[in-house]
């Protein structure tokens, strides 16, 4: 009979392997090289992605479908579940996610994340008070992902500055930067 | 045997859905995780999800049945988890409640997903002083049930039945035998599954789980998404007859929330009403 590697041991290489952080080394057991090179660690990364992805998809509305509509949401979400602890619940992930993205992105990935972990807090009845300068004018993006129809047509030049406030009806209000100063109340459903 | 009920799961915030369904199934089961919420690490219970069961709770039996105890864990099971449970017990007449036998947190952080145990000795003893534990704590039955195992699997002192038998003497906790689970461990690593039933002592099963998954990546996976099918259903049929587990229960119909409105609800409905005719009624206890 093998002598057994204590649990402790063997939960921790089998959780380094499914974070993607641990390479097995010379001494360890063969077990851990074969479970490293298999299809089944392939899977089962795969899976704990899909659930997470799936919880994303219903929470955080608008970032899922801009990442789903620029190719992004499996890289940046796994690249998101192998570098974070996440919680079991999805309104720690959520907001967890966004703000991650928010700090970890850069250009609209990042804007539209912040502008939903806003929309979400006030949503929530938070206070909650932002400015966020976009590269291109909101609406249309916003519109897009509603319709879950964004295309490059959605995204409009120009440099506008968006407030974002649990004081503001509508939760936020949008300046053009570049030309003669345009406010606008939300008119468009943004519960999520 | 006794009179085998029908069940299936509920993840409330369906209320219409929920009417359909008191009229078709004997019980609802229902997972702590899924009914909760957490703010700042603090996990708990859902009120608008509760109010929906303890209005349901003296017209149906409500089962409870988890996937964040982590069982298996060896730096200890998750206290959000016995924190919901105990928030439940509070509010609700639960008639038993269940676990995985697996783990799905390691120095608390979260797997993703359950990974079964080594079978070892080390294993047996923890996993049992934990199963006693809790059957202290809480004052209804409690089940383990067999996971898929994904990850291929660590050398073993026990057989997958023998570990399940000598859980089972050791603590007095009954099974339920997820028979779509045995079908995935035959495809996907070539389990036995007649070797298995014969190993184990059926006797101890007092629930099965049914549900379908889908194939990814050459693998059968059990996320339950779809109706069952007729080799899970003749499976079914086929331990009940051979083995007849004289303490065997309940039947529950798996499915998961997020795919309710892909199958439908008249669909499921339907697979419950052919469940009942398929076990309930022709079920040695009331034929």
């Amino acid at each position: 009979m093998k002598n057994h590697l204590p649990l402790a041991d063997l939960q921790k290489k089998i959780l380094g392997l499914v974070k993607d952080n641990y390479l097995p080394e010379y001494g360890d057991e063969n077990y851990f090289h074969s479970v490293a090179k298999s299809s089944n660690l392939q899977l089962v990364r795969a899976i704990a992605l899909w659930w997470r992805q799936n919880h994303l998809e219903r929470y955080c509305f608008f970032t899922s479908r801009f990442l789903k509509a620029t190719g992004q949401m499996e890289t940046t979400t796994a690249r998101y579940f192998q570098a974070n602890n996440h919680s079991s619940f999805i309104e720690e992930i959520g907001p967890h996610f966004l703000s991650w993205l928010s700090k970890n992105t850069i250009g609209l990935t990042s804007i539209i994340a912040r502008f939903e972990l806003g929309m979400i807090a006030i949503n929530r009845n938070e206070a909650y008070e932002d400015e966020i300068v976009w590269p291109c004018d909101p609406f249309p993006i916003i519109y897009g992902l509603v319709q879950n129809d964004l295309s490059n047509e959605s995204i409009q030049s120009g440099s506008f500055s968006m407030t974002l406030s649990d004081k503001i009806i509508g939760s936020f209000e949008v300046e053009e930067i570049t030309s003669i100063s345009l406010s606008a109340n939300s008119t468009l459903p943004l519960k999520i | 045997m006794k009179p085998i009920k029908i069940g299936t799961t509920y993840e409330g915030g369906r209320p219409d859905f929920l009417e359909k369904l008191l009229s078709v199934v004997d019980y609802l089961e229902f997972s702590p995780d899924s009914l909760a919420t957490s703010r700042k690490g603090v996990a708990s219970i859902n009120p608008e999800k509760l109010e929906e069961l303890k209005k349901v709770d003296d017209k149906i039996d409500l089962l409870v049945h988890g996937v964040g105890l982590s069982i298996g864990s060896y730096d200890g099971v998750s206290k959000n988890y016995l924190n919901l449970l105990d928030e439940l017990l509070e509010n609700l007449c639960l008639k038993w409640h269940s676990e995985h036998l697996a783990y799905i947190f390691v120095d608390g952080v979260n797997l993703g997903t359950m990974v079964t145990l080594p079978r070892t000795i080390e294993t047996l003893a923890m996993v049992c002083d934990r199963i006693n534990k809790i059957q202290d704590r809480y004052n209804i039955p409690f089940l383990l049930e067999n996971v898929v195992s994904l990850i291929p699997e660590y050398h073993s002192n026990y057989s997958h039945a023998d570990f399940l038998n000598k859980i089972c003497e050791r603590t007095g906790c009954g099974l339920i035998l997820d028979i779509y689970n045995l079908e995935c461990d035959a495809f996907n690593h070539g389990l036995n599954i007649e070797l298995f039933l014969n190993e184990l002592n059926c006797n101890h099963i007092k629930e099965f789980h049914i549900a379908s998954g889908f194939m990814d990546s050459g693998f059968m996976t059990d996320i339950h998404a779809g109706l069952t099918s007729d080799t899970t259903l003749e499976l079914t049929q086929h331990v009940i007859e051979r083995y007849q587990p004289e303490n065997l229960e309940a039947i529950t119909y798996e499915l998961l929330d997020e795919f309710v409105d892909r199958v439908g609800q008249e669909a499921i409905l339907n697979e419950l009403e052919k469940l009942k005719v398929l076990f309930y009624e022709k079920s040695p206890a009331t034929c």
